[in-house]
């Protein structure tokens, strides 16, 4: 049962695939992210395929999806929804925003001002909209991709760093390797292939798949390897803070899913150290007296110091 | 370097009111009861001020407190007594320091003293329990000490115990091994114990029922350890004065000058070697068995002219000395004029009747010494009777008791004895000491109590010198083949001085074994304790052989560097990682082996993937490593564990182990 | 006063020849190499004190009292190991320096762990210059703290070895070891109040750009309430007949300020950077961008925790010896 169902995810990697060329440790982080309820990141410079992965995400799954372009002008209510006089009845009414969804893409997320990002990010947070005195519930599942630009481009407003953990996981896109590139020049562009996308997982095997994940097994030599990594994020000279407990909790939920994605009833460290950097690298910050010392440096000193076999 | 003024937790407070307690107790068998009283109440002021009803003293107080007792010091103490005044001030010290502790200074000076005091009770008192009692005031003092160094704010009242104990316990072996091996210096300058009152015991004269008053007494004389078998019951006669002089009612000794040798003695039999432990008298004489061969290794014994051993200052502790002595001797056999006239003369006016008496059988024994004896011994053995109540006896005390009474104990007969040899111009004398004893079968020695005091008569015959004669035995002489106490138990008069004494109820049976056996290890806590330095060089000598600094520092080192080492390793032992599990630690031994062959495990790679790379560069092992690889993730990540696959995993890594 | 000199001099000597034998690491567990033990003062009390016993026990011939003796001697000799034990296998991390002003205590983050069955008590922690930390390790396996020292001037403060001792538990023996930490920390230069702002040099196009009207952001709606001026209704809104809604602004004062170190031509260069210190943690209350111009680099406006870090380093290590300056890269 189990293992028809992770089948099916399987299946569905190799469906998205088809669109997103040579990207399937993306795909699976993505997939991971969806099973673990977590919302996902994707930064990267445009036109590198963030849209194109939440979209068929979406397809894929048979999730409702809408998308939103962020816009340095956009208010908060444009993503909420508004409370709109009516006069025929001489009440307002209140107009559901392109939150009320299952799958939200929310484009350029850093274009936009910090007021409105907040607005957003607590969504996330909460799963709930709240707007002039009343609460409104986001439907199950819910799932947002964003994408931003590297900070570095201008123009940006970078998302505030208290709320970066909001997202589960953080990833890159990354230029495609030659041949693929190749391949993509030749075949044309794979975003019409996007319709021809089907159906692989329904919602209620969604859920279901995301019940099961609780219950693959970590075992003590895994725990123990997790905490050994996150207790050296806060102690190691590089780093200005370290993974907080709910980084770590993050951690754990990633690698057990990764681990039933691989279809194994159990964790091993490859698993912890396939979702490490996705997981944990918006949420530590380099020291800021060592110069160039970016995130991705940062996880791979951490996964060279920390012995996996204590 | 500044030190901050450190105050002290409120648990240290209590633990410095238990050492102090725990120091004082021992010193309650002989301090002057004020002291005991004005301490409990300064405890009891420390307890006010700890609990907060009352504030520390104003100066003027204490100033008060210090002049009342340097009076109290004062009018109790003499300059005999300046051991007892010296340590009674320390601990009114101590109790005045009580009131001032609140600093980590002062309650260091409190312990310090503390120490010493603890230990001045062997000065007074040195029996078992009091060291146990002195063992105990040190750990409790100890366990102040790390109190006071605990942190301040710390309330916690069992941890100090716990840590000394911890600390004194692997003391003690340290402790042995310098008492065993300490070498025992002679005293740098001279000391003085504090006298106390008079011991019961023999006395220089004898006048009768003096001695039948000694059996009122179970004191301990002394103790004898004999270096072979013990001798025959009947030949236990310890020699402790000979008395010479009979002034018509009691004998006493004679005034010799010391310079005189001893009486010649012509041993008969090979000597019996022994150690002789002595309770203190408070007088000059030493115990020795019939009949000495010399001084032996008495350091300042001296052998008078009578072959009596005494000591050149009076006794006032337990004293300890090794002697030799011959059971068949020929003594004196020369016997000068002067002699002759002392050990004949006897007051002529005195005890008539029994003169009388003694020239009628002298004629009747055709005055023949040794028919002489024999009638006189006769005669006391027909009409005489052994008893521990003798009648008083008034002027002319040898008449009353040959005529009227006729019943004594050993010191009416042995005087009337000695009386009417003299008076038949036969040297005789006195002889007073102790007779018999109690075997301890498990310990092997004699102790010889106050009962067991005795007198007995010495006769000089023409080519035979001095003889001994029990005139007691004539009467009784089951009072020479058994001891005292089995043959008057039932005697009112009998330890009448120790109506309670465990003595009248452990005579036979359990209780007597049980007696015997605390008698037994009292002795040898005496012996090996309290006098150690008389067995020190035999014992160090039978262990270690031919004694030089060097092998003393080795038997010192060795012993002690163990003891260490354990607890070092006690203290220590639990940092370093043991892997227990064998799975483990194989597989660790693997690991090492490869990466000495230059294929190192990186940090971040799991079993494996070390394995899949490892089977690339090594394809011959590749199943097996493979293999391992599985067995190792199922272990260690799985859920599914169980110990035949530990098993099976365990032979993996060896096999592979191997095949490298 | 010469002897004192000497002493200390000859301490020095000790510690560089102890700090030799162990270089500096992040993370150091205590061994014997690193330990030094000797008697304390109160340690040459008990000595004495075990003299007179001693003296006593020879001169009366008590074998008791040399047992007494004796035990107490053992004690002091097993108070030995206890006291280094007390220190033994403690893991000592430096884990991280936090920045302050010159004149108060630069914090260091140090973790302690000790092994699961150990426990020590009344650790002694300081370092050359600052207040010494008392510490028991009885309950958790690991615990971080923070060890202050004193930072007077500017730049890189390095607190020097660290020293760890205990005379736990007799105070017989002091048991200490000194470890040489990485750890540094940033001082800021000492804010020194006083002085305006200084008027920003116009004609270079930035600077005070105050904008009253018409530059502020339209953010959102809100329902429109009687009384609200009628000005702020949100006509498009109203057209589209969704009803009176009142636009809300955000007033943007994009009054871009800037710091400069000409501004106080009176103060000397320490001066200067205590003034400029004073102004960067005076405007990081506000909201207003800010910016800084020292001879040589210029750190455009911004605001924010990031900006005040920075610039408050930049003066921390203006023109500093470039071994310290080397330091940073």
């Amino acid at each position: 049962m189990s293992d028809l169902l992770a089948q099916k995810f399987q299946n569905s990697v190799d469906e998205l695939g088809k669109v997103l060329l040579g990207k399937e440790q993306q795909i699976r982080l993505a997939i991971t992210c969806l099973l673990s309820g977590g919302h996902l990141l994707i930064e990267d410079l445009p036109g590198m395929g963030k849209t194109t992965l939440a979209h068929s995400l979406a397809r894929v799954f048979g999730l409702a999806d809408k998308r939103v372009q962020f816009t340095s002008d956009m208010l908060p209510a444009d993503i909420l929804g508004v409370s709109v006089f009516e006069a025929a009845t001489g009440q307002f009414r209140f107009h559901p925003g392109p939150v009320f969804t299952q799958v939200l893409l929310a484009d350029e997320i850093n274009r936009t001002t910090p007021k409105t990002q907040s607005a957003l990010l607590e969504a996330m947070e909460e799963g709930q909209v709240t707007q002039d005195g009343e609460t409104r519930v986001l439907p199950t599942p819910f799932f947002v991709i964003a994408t931003q630009n590297p900070v570095t481009q201008y123009g940006t407003f970078p998302l505030p760093e208290s709320q970066l953990d909001r997202f589960l996981m953080r990833i890159a896109l990354g230029y495609p390797a030659p041949e693929v590139e190749r391949r993509l020049l030749t075949v044309g562009d794979t975003r019409q292939q996007i319709d021809s996308l089907q159906t692989m997982v329904t919602v209620q095997e969604l859920m279901q798949a995301q019940k099961v994940i609780n219950e693959v097994h970590a075992s003590s030599s895994l725990i123990d390897y997790l905490q050994r990594l996150v207790q050296y994020t806060r102690e190691g000279s590089g780093f200005s803070s370290g993974v907080s407990p709910r980084g770590a909790l993050a951690l754990l939920r990633c690698a057990r899913s990764w681990a039933w994605l691989e279809g194994r009833e159990h964790v091993v460290p490859e698993d912890l150290q396939r979702v490490l950097e996705p997981v944990i690298g918006h949420r530590i910050r380099p020291a800021e007296d060592i110069a160039g010392h970016t995130s991705t440096r940062l996880v791979a000193e951490l996964l060279s110091q920390v012995d996996v076999m204590s | 370097m500044k030190q901050p003024v450190q105050q002290i937790s409120r648990a240290a407070v209590v633990w410095q009111l238990v050492a102090f307690v725990a120091v004082v107790v021992p010193h309650l068998i002989w301090m002057p009861f004020w002291i005991p009283l004005f301490c409990l109440a300064m405890i009891a002021c420390r307890l006010m001020i700890h609990s907060g009803r009352w504030s520390f003293p104003h100066w003027s107080i204490k100033l008060l407190l210090m002049l009342i007792t340097a009076a109290g010091l004062l009018l109790t103490f003499d300059k005999q007594s300046l051991l007892s005044g010296t340590v009674s001030l320390l601990v009114l010290g101590l109790s005045l320091k009580l009131l001032e502790i609140y600093h980590r200074r002062d309650a260091l000076v409190l312990i310090y003293v503390a120490y010493f005091v603890a230990t001045t009770i062997f000065l007074f008192e040195q029996e078992m329990w009091v060291a146990l009692l002195c063992f105990i005031a040190i750990l409790l003092v100890t366990a102040a000490l790390n109190s006071v160094w605990q942190d301040p704010q710390r309330i916690d009242y069992k941890r100090p115990l716990v840590q000394s104990c911890r600390v004194l316990f692997p003391a003690i072996p340290l402790m042995l091994l310098l008492f065993l091996l300490f070498p025992r210096i002679e005293p740098l300058w001279s000391v003085q114990l504090d006298r106390s009152a008079a011991v019961t015991g023999l006395s220089d004269t004898m006048a009768p029922g003096d001695i039948s008053q000694l059996t009122r007494s179970g004191a301990m004389a002394f103790r004898v350890v004999f270096d072979g078998e013990p001798p025959p019951p009947a030949q236990r006669y310890w020699r402790a004065m000979v008395y010479s002089q009979f002034d018509g009612r009691q004998w006493s000794q004679a005034s010799l000058q010391s310079s005189q040798s001893a009486e010649s003695l012509i041993t008969l039999s090979e000597p019996l070697e022994y150690q002789i432990i002595q309770e203190r008298t408070g007088r000059n004489w030493m115990f020795a068995l019939d009949m000495p061969v010399s001084s032996g290794q008495v350091t300042d014994g001296v052998l008078t002219r009578t072959r009596t051993l005494e000591s050149k200052s009076t006794i006032e502790s337990r004293l300890h000395y090794r002697l030799q002595s011959s059971t068949a001797y020929q003594l004196g056999a020369d016997l000068s004029g002067d002699e002759r006239a002392r050990y004949t003369r006897i007051p002529a006016s005195s005890n008539p009747r029994t003169q009388a008496l003694s020239e009628q059988l002298w004629q009747d024994a055709g005055q023949q010494p040794d028919r002489y004896i024999d009638a006189l011994l006769g005669l006391f053995n027909r009409e005489f009777t052994y008893t521990l109540q003798p009648p008083r006896m008034e002027q002319h005390s040898i008449d009353q008791f040959m005529l009227e009474h006729q019943r004594g104990f050993c010191e009416h007969f042995a005087g009337a004895f000695a009386f009417m040899l003299r008076a038949a111009g036969i040297p005789a004398r006195v002889v007073g000491g102790y007779q018999g004893g109690e075997w301890n079968p498990y310990q092997g020695y004699l102790l010889l109590r106050q009962y067991d005091a005795h007198a007995w008569t010495e006769v000089w015959l023409e080519g035979e010198g001095w003889v001994r004669i029990d005139p007691t035995a004539a009467v009784a002489p089951q009072r020479i083949e058994q001891s005292l106490d089995s043959l008057f138990a039932d005697d009112p008069g009998f330890l009448a001085d120790n109506p309670v004494s465990a003595l009248r109820v452990t005579r036979s049976g359990v209780m007597l074994q049980l007696r015997l056996y605390y008698e037994g290890a009292n002795f040898a806590w005496h012996r090996w304790v309290l006098h150690y330095q008389g067995e020190q060089e035999q014992l160090l000598r039978n262990w270690l052989g031919e004694l030089s600094p060097l092998r003393m520092i080795l038997a010192l080192m060795l012993p002690a560097s163990f003891v260490l080492g354990w607890v070092a390793w006690m203290q220590l032992g639990q940092t370093a990682t043991i892997r227990r599990d064998p799975v483990d630690r194989a597989l660790h031994r693997l690991l090492k082996r490869l990466a000495k062959k230059g294929i190192p495990r990186h940090p971040e790679e799991s079993l494996q993937a070390y394995c899949a790379r490892l089977a690339q560069e090594r394809p011959d092992l590749s199943k097996p490593l493979r293999q391992m690889a599985l067995l190792d993730e199922q272990q260690r990540y799985g859920q599914n564990s169980s110990p035949e696959h530990r098993r099976e995993l365990l032979e993996l890594i060896r096999a592979c182990h191997r095949s490298l | 006063m010469k002897i004192g000199h000497w002493t200390s001099g000859l301490r020095h000597r000790i510690q560089a020849w102890a700090l030799r034998r162990s270089p500096a690491s992040r993370s150091v567990t205590l061994t014997q190499k690193r330990i030094y033990i000797l008697p304390t003062l109160s340690g040459m009390m008990f000595l004495l004190l075990l003299f007179l016993l001693l003296l006593l026990a020879i001169n009366y011939q008590n074998n008791l009292a040399y047992a007494a003796t004796f035990l107490l001697g053992g004690m002091f000799i097993v108070s030995i190991l206890h006291t280094y034990s007390n220190l033994a296998g403690l893991r000592i991390t430096a884990v991280s320096g936090h920045p302050c002003f010159a004149g108060e205590m630069a914090g260091f983050t140090l973790k302690l762990q000790r092994p699961e069955k150990r426990v020590y008590e009344q650790l002694d922690f300081s370092w050359q210059e600052g207040p010494p930390l008392m510490l028991d390790m009885t309950g958790d396996t690991q615990v971080q703290i923070e060890l202050a020292c004193h930072a007077p001037s500017r730049g890189w403060c390095q607190p020097g070895p660290l020293r760890i001792q205990t005379r736990y538990p007799f105070g017989l023996f002091r048991a200490w070891t000194w470890i040489n930490t990485d750890l540094r920390a940033l001082v800021y230069p000492r804010p020194l109040p006083g002085g305006d702002l200084p008027p920003v040099a116009s004609g270079e196009g930035e600077g005070l750009e105050m904008r009253h009207e018409g530059s502020d952001d339209f953010s959102g709606l809100t329902r429109f309430e009687p009384g609200m001026s009628p000005r702020r209704v949100a006509w498009k809104v109203f057209a589209r007949g969704q009803g009176m809604h009142a636009s809300e602004y955000v007033a943007h004062h994009d009054r871009k300020l800037w710091l400069d170190w000409d501004g106080w031509p009176a103060l000397n260069v320490e001066q200067r950077l205590s003034r400029l210190s004073y102004w960067v943690v005076r405007l990081a209350h506000t909201n207003q961008p800010y910016g800084l111009r020292l001879p040589g680099k210029v750190y455009p406006p911004a605001t924010g925790d990031a900006q005040r870090q920075r610039l408050l380093q930049a003066l921390a290590l203006f023109r500093l010896p470039e071994t310290q300056v080397e330091a940073e890269r």
